[in-house]
């Protein structure tokens, strides 16, 4: 049973009213859910007030949730929703079109999950959002497309700019590759 | 990143305990069947009733009504899961069909007619209700149910 499935049996059990299988999901993507906030967002205080914003929204919804399988982007389209219209502010006007996924190069080159860690503090919200839900979060592409609402490919070349921009930002603090 | 959460994941499911529901939900009946007998104790008074007696019905009115919005609130701001749901239509057949027996009686014991129609049709109304509500809620726990019977399958 892989890990959507375990994920599945459990909304399910949720679903049915099990406070038992409850407690486990919530305590299985507490951790990430906050990290993922953590991340997006400036001091664990805010990320406190934001992921349990998030959660009550998670939980309100549970019961109408119709593809248990599908529970990681599920959840991480709420939270990121909490999490956007928090950082709304920060958010700039709509990015120019993405294209497909353009031609690796150098900046391709195979980032680390602690160099990710690292240094998605420098990189803007709509980069860090990407690289986490892809790198710490492992969704695959499209559930990352999912969750940001966009089509694979933009999430291709979204990805690449962001492996670019934090390569770059990288180096600048002093970091080899 | 070294910071943790400032919350614990019980935290965030102990509001949703099963018996604190069920307190909720019979808190909200019981203020519901309060308000409605007195209302009915009132509206079927051969005479009119003094002043203060007519204040005193209408305070416990309040209070009982006041209790049923609070435990509706409390109820609809969060997830009902399928138990919840079972166990709240169940209440809910058994409160309404109290209910109704109790009010229709009284109109009847009162010799008043037409409080006795009244209430035996807004009775059946809202066992109608109550009993589709049953219904809906074990035909959706019952999907869920085949539903975990099939994913454990797999495992």
């Amino acid at each position: 049973m892989d890990r959507a499935e375990r994920d599945a049996l459990l909304v399910v059990r949720a679903q049915l009213g099990d406070r038992q299988a409850l407690g486990e999901l919530v305590g299985q993507w507490h951790d990430p859910v906050w990290r993922y906030t953590r991340r997006m967002l400036d001091g664990p205080g805010v990320a406190d007030d934001i992921s349990q914003d998030a959660w009550a929204a998670v939980l309100k919804a549970l019961p109408a949730l119709r593809q248990p399988e599908r529970f990681a982007p599920w959840l991480f389209t709420i939270v990121r929703r909490s999490v956007i219209d928090h950082l709304r502010a920060k958010y700039g006007p709509p990015e120019p079109a993405d294209g497909d996924l353009v031609d690796g190069g150098e900046a391709d080159a195979v980032l680390d999950r602690t160099q990710v860690a690292d240094g998605l503090a420098v990189l803007e919200p709509r980069e860090r959002e990407v690289l986490i839900l892809f790198y710490l979060q492992d969704l695959s592409l499209e559930d990352c497309a999912d969750v940001l609402a966009i089509p694979t490919g933009t999430v291709k070349s979204r990805l690449f700019r962001a492996r670019r921009l934090l390569r770059d930002r990288m180096i600048e603090k002093g970091y080899t590759s | 990143m070294t910071d943790e959460p400032g919350y614990t994941p019980d935290k965030l499911v102990r509001t949703l305990s099963l018996p604190r529901r069920i307190g909720h939900a019979l808190v909200g009946l019981a203020g519901l069947t309060a308000a409605a007998t007195i209302t009915q104790l009132w509206a079927t008074e051969p005479t009119p009733l003094p002043a203060r007696t007519q204040i005193a019905f209408a305070t416990l009115i309040t209070i009982g009504l006041a209790w049923t919005a609070f435990a509706t609130y409390t109820l609809i701001r969060r997830p009902l899961f399928a138990l919840d749901r079972v166990i709240a239509a169940t209440l809910a057949l058994t409160f309404t069909t109290l209910l109704t027996t109790g009010t229709t009686l009284l109109a009847l014991t009162r010799a008043n007619p037409t409080a006795a129609l009244i209430s035996a049709t807004t009775g059946l109304t809202l066992i109608t209700t109550a009993t589709l509500m049953l219904l809906r809620a074990r035909t959706y726990r019952t999907a869920l149910l085949t539903r975990k019977h099939d994913l454990e399958g797999r495992g």
